[in-house]
């Protein structure tokens, strides 16, 4: 437990909650693209998935309690971006260039599986999760401050 | 006259602690200056863990084992360093990379960095002048 921990633990949320952001708006830029290089299928719709950082060993000893093993813990990190694997939304379009053109689904087109308004609530989430690391910080300032003037001598 | 004292060699960490502040804020602006830039990579200051390591093998003492050197030009286990001899170092951490354009600095990082490398430099500015109020109410006393 060091005098910064608090901040290096913030600033930790803070680039979690930024990469969600840059996902997000990844995906609502991306919601209508129906073709992409890697499988030429449509675009499939990204997540962050958030894991928290732990660098202490993973034993467990069997002579010290539960309680004591647990610490406050050192901040987030991103572990992975996942593609979202539910199904893709099919629109009746024939005239489209990538239109399906044999089998029962003829003259469908796959769409992105985004749904935008979705992807709006999650954007105000983060940035709301954003100010409140930003908050932390901010008192944690202030506490600092206040604690150097402890010892400040008059003369 | 009293340079080996107690509060003169305190003053003198201090000082040497507050040119290492000065010199990470300079390495940590132009980190945040370069942000955008494809392929850079950021800079850190080492100074404190460096100390960390002197102190710790300094205080050592009798546990050491003594490596047994039959010619004078064989180099020993421990070599009794002085704690006033430690310099901030700057080191490039070229190994990572944070985005696909081969840039690594990672803004919010910095910015706490700066935060913290603010509020260091607050304490120790604040414990270098009480030292030297302490010293004038002394002699002011006599």
């Amino acid at each position: 437990m060091g005098m910064f921990d608090s901040f290096n633990i913030a600033s930790s949320g803070l680039t979690a909650q930024r990469l969600r952001m840059d996902v997000i708006s990844n995906n609502i830029a991306n919601a209508t693209t129906t073709r992409t290089p890697e499988n030429g299928g449509a675009y499939r719709r990204r997540r962050a998935i958030f894991a928290p950082i732990n660098i202490r060993p993973d034993y467990k000893s069997p002579f010290v309690p539960e309680r004591i093993q647990h610490g406050p813990g050192q901040g987030v990190r991103v572990v992975k971006i996942e593609e979202d694997q539910s199904p893709l939304r099919l629109v009746y379009d024939p005239s489209h260039p990538d239109a399906i053109q044999i089998g029962p689904k003829r003259g469908y087109v796959e769409m992105p599986n985004v749904n935008v308004v979705t992807e709006m609530t999650d954007l105000i989430s983060a940035s709301r999760s954003y100010e409140a690391n930003i908050m932390i910080i901010n008192s944690e300032k202030t506490m600092f401050s206040k604690a150097l003037e402890l010892g400040r001598i008059m003369a | 006259m009293f340079e080996q004292s107690g509060m003169m060699r305190t003053n003198n960490l201090l000082e040497r602690a507050l040119d290492v502040e000065s010199s990470r804020r300079r390495v940590i602006s132009n980190n945040i200056s370069n942000v955008d830039v494809p392929h850079f990579k950021r800079s850190e200051v080492n100074f404190e863990s460096e100390l960390a390591r002197v102190i710790r093998e300094n205080a050592a003492g009798n546990d050491r084992c003594q490596a047994i050197m039959t010619d004078s030009r064989h180099i020993p286990f421990f070599i009794e360093r002085d704690v006033t001899s430690v310099r901030p170092r700057v080191n490039l951490d070229y190994t990572t990379s944070y985005r696909n354009d081969g840039n690594n600095v990672d803004i919010e990082k910095e910015i706490v960095d700066a935060a913290k490398n603010q509020m260091r430099y607050q304490a120790f500015v604040t414990s270098l002048s009480n030292n030297y109020r302490m010293m004038k109410i002394a002699m002011r006393s006599i």
